[in-house]
């Protein structure tokens, strides 16, 4: 596992470890943001329990997607703000590589909002969201998204608008995503047997894998000048 | 029993043409707009070269 | 990259050529109108009428036929963006905003008159049902490809990335054509499909088709996909070549 490749992954994934580490202020923004999200969320939506048992995978996703956003346009504006991107496109090393280790970081990011997220709301909302299922599912929906924000962040960050048109853009081509990622969990949350939800794991788990072959291809061209 | 839904038929049909109508109508638009520009960037140059 | 600012290499057309494409446009745009004018004769004449839903059931014949416009439509920037890729031929990135510009009039006129024939049969202008979002999702998406397109001044990187999230954008559209495979519960009927399988559908408003209404539906969608479209985006071309060589021109003059 010593080859030029996960080299350059894993130095850029410690690159951005260490800034995070030094800093604190990307886990700290996502974070902080997830929790006034979820708050304002039960505020805006003091159901009764069964409400609130459809309504729980939808907060869930939106304060992980928009949390995720923040994430993905300081992560990527970050390396384009100090001319890392130009630093290292100018060192002979793999364009994949480099995609693989911004996604990875963004990834790990991500996740860390997502894990915390669950016990958050079990408590806010007095409902048990902790299942090996649900664990999947969010990784395989974070996985997906992070995928196409890291591809998608990566040219935004070059437009003028910057960080407003990440959204814009991100959204509606991770849509499916989040279609079967929301259905998915409503599913879990409501107890509904594997069988009958199973095809959307299935979905995400294609989608996931569709998304990540393009995203690897069209990134060389992103970054290339 | 067939209702009548005449009015909703034209009501789509309007909708339909009227919005083909409305972009063949930005297309001449923009291109009396482009033709407009380059009449004035033809002019300009005519003072320059007149100036010179 | 290149030393002047992202500009093209323009070929110049030899005047004559260029008179007699805009002749032979012309005609396509005659024979186009014509052609709209005949199938909104069948529509409305020969067709007949269903005697279920009453006039309002022959917006079926644009509404199908606008949507797959839109899809060879934005098909066609798809393979264009591709091609941009490969070849970084600015013409390609030309044709590619022309079928997306293109496409989302149709998808437009596909979106209203869904919704005008929805409000006297499913008894609303809108609902968010499966297909109706993913459809709504799709016009959005390549929304957002203009903006993004907008947003960017460098000529070549906003070509690039143009062509990108081109391609990228199409997921939408596939994911809209298949969406009654993976959610059967949509309300939205399936006419074409039930004509070859009847599967029983949850679908809210389907009719059976005769014979002349299959005829109609046939003609409409050639008019639309064959000239329709591709007669739309042939001037949009010529509008931003338009463009293009107006621009180079003022270069030119405040290089002077």
């Amino acid at each position: 596992m010593n080859t030029p490749f996960t080299r350059v992954m894993f130095s850029i994934i410690r690159k951005d470890l260490l800034a995070e580490l030094r800093s604190r202020e990307l886990v700290g923004t996502m974070l902080m943001f997830a929790l006034l999200s979820v708050l304002i969320f039960s505020f805006a939506l003091e159901l009764d329990r069964v409400a609130r048992q459809e309504a729980i995978s939808g907060v869930l996703w939106v304060t992980i997607i928009f949390g995720s956003i923040l994430g993905l346009n300081r992560s990527m504006g970050m390396e384009r703000d100090n001319g890392n991107m130009d630093a290292m496109l100018l060192a002979p090393i793999s364009r994949p590589a480099i995609f693989a280790g911004k996604f990875l970081g963004n990834l790990l990011f991500t996740l860390v909002v997502g894990l915390l997220l669950l016990p958050l709301t079990t408590i806010l909302y007095n409902i048990s969201v902790i299942s090996g299922w649900m664990l999947v599912i969010l990784g395989l929906g974070i996985f997906g998204f992070c995928v196409t924000g890291t591809l998608i962040a990566t040219m935004t960050v070059q437009t003028r608008a910057r960080e407003a048109l990440l959204p814009i853009a991100l959204l509606p081509v991770a849509l499916p995503l989040l279609l079967a990622a929301v259905k998915a969990t409503t599913a879990i949350l409501n107890n509904v047997p594997f069988a009958d939800w199973g095809t959307w794991a299935q979905i995400l788990l294609v989608i996931d894998v569709v998304y990540l072959v393009v995203c690897v291809l069209a990134f060389e061209y992103v970054i290339e000048d | 029993m067939t209702p009548d839904t005449t009015a909703y038929m034209l009501l789509g049909l309007i909708v339909t043409f009227g919005s083909v109508g409305l972009y063949v109508a930005s297309l001449f638009y923009r291109s009396s707009n482009l033709k407009q520009d380059a009449a004035l960037l033809d002019k300009l140059k005519n003072d320059d070269q007149a100036r010179a | 990259m290149s030393a002047v600012q992202g500009l093209p290499v323009y070929q110049p057309q030899e005047a004559g050529a260029g008179e007699s494409r805009t002749r032979l446009l012309q005609g396509y745009s005659v024979a186009t109108l014509l052609l709209l004018t005949l199938s909104l004769g069948l529509m409305l004449a020969y067709a007949g009428q269903d005697v279920q839903q009453g006039e309002v059931q022959r917006l079926f014949y644009v509404h199908i036929a606008s949507f797959f416009g839109a899809f060879f439509s934005f098909g066609a920037a798809v393979l264009a963006g591709i091609q941009y890729l490969r070849t970084r031929a600015a013409r390609w990135d030309t044709l590619a905003l022309a079928g997306i510009e293109v496409g989302l009039l149709l998808a437009f006129i596909n979106l209203a008159t869904g919704s005008i024939w929805a409000r006297p049969i499913w008894n609303t202008w809108w609902t968010w049902d499966p297909r109706l979002t993913s459809a709504a999702v799709m016009f959005l998406t390549y929304v957002a490809y203009l903006m993004l397109r907008n947003g960017i001044d460098n000529p070549e990187r906003r070509r690039l990335f143009a062509s990108i999230y081109g391609i990228l954008a199409f997921g939408t559209v596939v994911f809209t054509l298949v969406i009654i495979r993976i959610r059967p519960d949509t309300i939205h009927p399936t006419v074409i499909a039930t004509q070859l399988s009847t599967s029983g559908s949850e679908a809210e408003g389907a009719f059976e088709m005769s014979s002349r209404m299959t005829q109609t539906l046939l003609f409409t969608l050639a008019v639309w996909i064959f000239f329709v479209t591709p007669a739309l985006m042939w001037w949009r071309i010529r509008l931003e070549n338009a463009a293009e060589r107006l621009h180079r021109l003022k270069a030119q003059y405040l290089e002077e």
